[in-house]
């Protein structure tokens, strides 16, 4: 494996991870570390705190909401882990509050996600050796190696591995051909370029988007199936969520339009964890935030797994709505007259009557998204390849061969990178063995 | 006892971009060749460029060396290869008319200043303590210079074979240089052996070229020079024709005369050149294969029949050639042969082509295992520069690597990979290709060039003029913008969003052309015309560069942590003992190289950088 190892990145970025798995834990830490760390407290509205001391400071977002109460550890650069300046929130364990942090770091300006060993590389870099050398090796061989790629495939093994290889031997046969016609364009070439491409690349986009697809449930199962409430203002979503989560999550008045934005809630239903959407009430409005608080509340819709329609009367058609994504129709307030429908569920949550179903209905639908094949992309750093690919390749088979060919190319090189830092190299003397294996070439 | 400060030895491609360089450098320098005759000679095909070969010439040129205006004044057929499709593929190429080339060459070397040329053989060479120290000639003159470049193409133990007939010699005509082979191999640097071959040379008026389809040149040359603006040269025509079964069948009824076929050439040869031999019996199910016949020159009465290379028998290839249509009564003026040749195993070498064990001795050229004049020339014009920069006393040497041109493909390539077939240069290469066009290979190489004193008065006030000129194009067209309204009104893309876009902006989708926008931006016309295309194509080009950018910052940062010359790998801890092998065989100049070599991992790289950081006083992780 002949990745490059000193990374794409520029020293210029700070980058930021956590340093607890992306699950429900009792605490999370995000650690930051670069140059720009120092920002942290301006961006969260926090008073900076004495460099190696531990102190408890309330962090806020752009709009001043609270986020969390967190102890935070300012470790000036030099000496540090990393030779830079590293900041660490110790937070709630909560994804919605790391998903928050993390959302808010992602869009500064040279901020992003590290990658994996990112930190022990930077140690290098900086010289900061000894105290890396133990356990930040050890971290980078782990996060790296085609050994521990094999290791932690054991459950499927060989499966993971011999689609890779598909994948690999087919970018590296479109190559070939595109790269023929390049560089070998006063030759006759016995075939059809347009042909191969057209059935080649759909066939692998299609095969890379179900793994990614597949890969989708992988990941729900760890960081939970999302589901997004919607409905009119007023009909009771949030008392829907308080009543489920337990929590006082949602701020619950009666005054229409105060659920202005999509609220997060972690949630349980049966070993299914799940991330349940609170939205704005959708309604025809003048005003500007709340206008946008719908749209937001539609978006989430859309990327969601399973949306509730609620509503206190017979009403349930939002013409917004796309009908792509799946839903339940739950009439709530069921205490005060229930309809004669099928198809609707009807709950109470003042006398809790109908919720147990409702929870049941949705952990029988969560369980028949169960895939019927194994997930093959079960690392993140995986999905993200190919999903890189994907893109790529997408973007070949919209490019004209015959004018652009060089572009294609290109693109078709960003694929085989991808692919080939899950496996190995694709190195362009494979390619040209191809060229030269598979025709007669050459004057 | 002459002593001079640079001595480059052959006078092929590569001898002349090298001594040309060395003294444009400013460097005392003599040329010393067997034949001052054969200088400038094309020993195999009357071509020059080709795709990724043109991209080598614009370099070249770009560095203020000969090829590109030497091919200018004697190309007869000028084709830009690709034109159809996106101008980082295209590929400058010309036919040569070899007597051209040759008065060309001559006389751009005649306008060298500090270079004197010398007709003689080498017997020796002086090296003591690991460090040159001059040439002993035949006549056992002594040449003294902490300089020497080696550029001996196939020379070194060459032996040409046609049929079972064996011919020690370089080229058809000349002596090999045995003596100097023997020297070289008591250096104790690693040879390998390779072959290539040519196809015979035919007698033009024996062709009926009646029943041969032409092939024409391009409406309008374009020159390889950046210091040229048009061709002079009469532009004639090729012939095409193609072999069939019957050629088929007498090749395939005597491949066993075939000395490859024998067993009695054991170097490989070039799988993108193969010979008609390998091509008929390989592809046995293709029944035909092109042929251009290409004329040698405008007066020339041979024609090299280009994709016949072959070393079968004499009266084999008389046979088989006259199966071919339009080549039935043909006279073959000089039968096709196979050579085989020693090379130098280029992993010897550093980037700067010195080899890694002599101080002062570099070596360019064939002779490093490359084939064709393009990539001769081109390491040519890098071991010159840097021969003359070992006279410093801290040398700072020219180097270009994967992400400036495709000259440091190429000899990256080759200090790293080795040449385990003879290495040609094609663009698929070039990780960065969409960057390293030969649009802009002045814009990428003559600065640096000027730089460090290897471009010419006259090229660097044509180049400090364009540069300007680009500037201000880019300034005026990064000062303009337009709304969507403005851009429908002249019926130009626009973006439902709302935004305002810059003339680049549009450009960028190939579809447009900076005179296209004239009546929307009026301020456009004030960029010269004949920046247009070279705009044009950056635009084009700009948001795939963006992407690879971050790509090349990473290659780059390998590229800059430099590995000591002297490092014992076996010391470095936890490197597996394979690796440590590859390590202290290859000895890779920078970590980019290492990270390379086949089988490197990962953590064998962070060892290596860890092991350089404990024992390096100096600043090695330069920070950028």
């Amino acid at each position: 494996m002949k990745q490059s190892l000193i990374l794409k990145h520029n020293n210029l970025d700070t980058i930021f991870s956590s340093a607890s798995n992306f699950q429900k834990s009792a605490l999370k830490i995000i650690r930051i570390s670069g140059k720009d760390s120092k920002i942290i407290p301006t961006l969260f509205s926090f008073k900076p705190t004495k460099p190696r001391y531990a102190s408890l400071r309330k962090l806020y977002d752009h709009k001043n909401n609270i986020i969390d109460n967190a102890l935070i550890i300012f470790f000036p650069g030099p000496f540090t882990a990393t030779g830079e300046d590293i900041i660490e929130l110790h937070l709630h364990g909560s994804i919605v509050i790391e998903k928050k942090i993390f959302q808010m770091l992602s869009q500064q300006k040279n901020f992003r996600i590290a990658e994996p060993g990112e930190y022990t590389k930077r140690a290098f870099f900086n010289g900061i050796l000894d105290l890396t050398q133990a356990e930040g090796l050890n971290d980078l061989i782990n996060a790296e190696t085609e050994n521990q790629f094999k290791l932690s495939m054991s459950q499927f093994e060989g499966m993971l591995s011999e689609k890779v290889t598909t994948w690999r031997d087919d970018i590296v046969f479109l190559l070939s051909k595109l790269e023929a016609l390049i560089d070998f364009s006063d030759e006759e070439l016995p075939f059809d370029l347009k042909k191969i491409f057209t059935d080649k690349v759909l066939v692998l986009l299609e095969d890379m988007n179900s793994s990614i697809r597949l890969s989708a449930y992988g990941e729900r199962l760890r960081n939970g199936f999302i589901i997004t409430l919607i409905g009119r203002p007023n009909v009771g979503k949030s008392s829907l969520i308080n009543f489920l989560s337990h929590r006082n999550v949602a701020i619950v008045t009666k005054e229409p339009g105060t659920t202005r934005d999509v609220l997060e809630v972690l949630l349980d239903f049966e070993g299914y964890p799940i991330i349940l959407n609170d939205t704005a009430g959708i309604r025809s409005t003048k005003s500007e935030i709340e206008t946008i608080g719908i749209q937001r509340a539609l978006e989430k819709a859309e990327k969601s797994d399973l949306v509730l329609i609620l509503s206190d009367d017979e009403n349930f058609t939002f013409v917004e709505l796309k009908k792509s994504s799946k839903n339940f129709l739950i009439h709530t307030k069921a205490d005060l007259g229930r309809l004669s429908r099928k198809d609707v569920h009807e709950i109470s949550v003042k006398e809790n009557t109908g919720i147990d179903q409702l929870i049941k209905n949705i952990v029988g639908y969560l369980r028949s998204l169960t895939p019927k094949e194994n997930t093959l992309l079960t690392r993140e750093r995986h999905v993200q390849a190919v999903k890189k690919a994907s893109d790529a390749l997408r973007r070949v088979s919209l490019t004209s061969l015959n004018t652009k060919p060089e572009l294609a190319a290109e693109d078709l090189r960003i694929a085989a990178t991808a692919i080939g830092s899950i496996t190995n190299n694709i190195d362009v003397e494979e390619i040209l063995d191809d060229i030269f294996n598979s025709f007669c070439i050459g004057k | 006892m002459k002593s001079f400060d640079v001595i480059v030895i052959g006078g092929g491609h590569a001898g002349v971009e090298a001594a040309a360089a060395a003294s444009r450098m400013g460097a005392k320098t003599v040329l010393v060749t067997m034949n001052i005759k054969t200088i400038g000679e094309m020993s195999c095909n009357p071509a020059i460029g080709g795709l990724g070969k043109g991209h080598l010439v614009r370099e070249i040129d770009a560095l203020d060396g000969l090829m590109a205006r030497a091919i200018d004044r004697s190309g007869i057929q000028f084709r830009m290869l690709n034109r159809s499709r996106g101008p980082a593929v295209h590929g400058p190429r010309s036919q040569a008319d070899r007597k051209l080339y040759k008065k060309a060459i001559n006389l751009l070397l005649k306008d060298q200043e500090n270079l004197i040329i010398v007709e003689a053989t080498i017997k020796d060479l002086k090296i003591s303590d690991k460090k040159i120290e001059g040439i002993v000639l035949e006549n056992d003159e002594v040449y003294l210079s902490k300089s020497v470049v080696l550029t001996t193409g196939t020379f070194l133990g060459g032996i040409i074979h046609i049929g079972d007939e064996k011919i020690s010699a370089g080229r058809i005509g000349d002596r090999s240089s045995v003596i100097l082979s023997k020297k070289i191999r008591q250096l104790g640097l690693p040879i390998g052996r390779l072959k290539t071959g040519t196809p015979p040379r035919l007698e033009k008026n024996s062709i009926n070229w009646q029943k041969v389809e032409k092939q024409s040149a391009d409406l309008i040359p374009i020159p390889f020079s950046y210091m040229n603006t048009k061709i002079n040269v009469e532009q004639i025509e090729c012939g095409i024709t193609r072999t069939n079964i019957n050629t088929h069948k007498i090749i395939s009824d005597n491949i066993s005369l075939s000395p490859v076929y024998s067993g009695s050439i054991e170097g490989s040869g070039p799988r993108y050149c193969p010979s008609i031999e390998d091509k008929v019996n390989r592809f046995n199910d293709k029944e035909s294969h092109q042929i251009f016949l290409e004329p040698e020159g405008l007066n020339s009465p041979l024609v090299y029949p280009n994709g016949i290379s072959t070393s079968l028998p004499k009266n084999i290839q008389d046979n088989f050639v006259r199966t071919i249509v339009g080549l039935e009564n043909v006279k073959i003026n000089q039968y096709g042969y196979a050579i085989e040749y020693d090379y130098m195993d280029p992993r010897a070498l550093n980037s700067s082509l010195e080899v890694k064990e002599i101080k002062g001795l570099f070596f360019a050229g064939q002779i490093n295992g490359t084939t064709g004049y393009e990539e001769a020339a081109a390491q040519g014009v890098i071991a010159g520069i840097n021969a003359s920069i070992r006279l410093n006393n801290n040398p700072k040497w020219f180097l270009l690597d994967r992400s400036e041109a495709y000259i440091g493909v190429m000899i990256d390539d080759l200090i790293t990979k080795g040449a385990p077939e003879p290495y040609r240069m094609f663009t698929s290469r070039a990780e960065y290709r969409l960057l390293l066009r030969s649009d802009n290979a002045d814009q990428r190489l003559t600065e640096k060039g000027i730089y460090f004193g290897v471009v010419g008065n006259k090229r660097r006030i044509l180049w400090n003029k364009k540069n300007s000129e680009l500037k201000q194009a880019n300034e005026i067209m990064d000062k303009l913008k337009a709304k969507p309204s403005e851009l429908k009104k002249y019926n130009l893309p626009f973006t439902r969003t709302g935004k305002s876009r810059k003339p680049k902006e549009i450009l960028s989708s190939g579809e447009h052309l900076i005179k296209d926008l004239f009546r929307l931006w009026p301020d456009l016309k004030k960029i010269s015309n004949n920046l247009h295309s070279q705009l044009e194509t950056d635009c084009r080009y700009n948001v795939y560069l963006k992407r690879q950018q971050e790509d090349i910052n990473a290659y780059q940062r390998e590229n800059n942590i430099i590995i000591p010359l002297n490092l014992d790998f076996n010391k470095v801890k936890g490197l597996s003992n394979e690796t440590k092998d590859t390590l202290n065989n290859i000895k890779p100049n920078t970590i980019a190289q290492a990270a390379k070599l086949p089988g490197f991992t990962p953590t064998a790289t962070l060892l290596l950088l860890r092991y350089l950081k404990k024992h390096q006083k100096e600043k090695i992780f330069s920070e950028n």
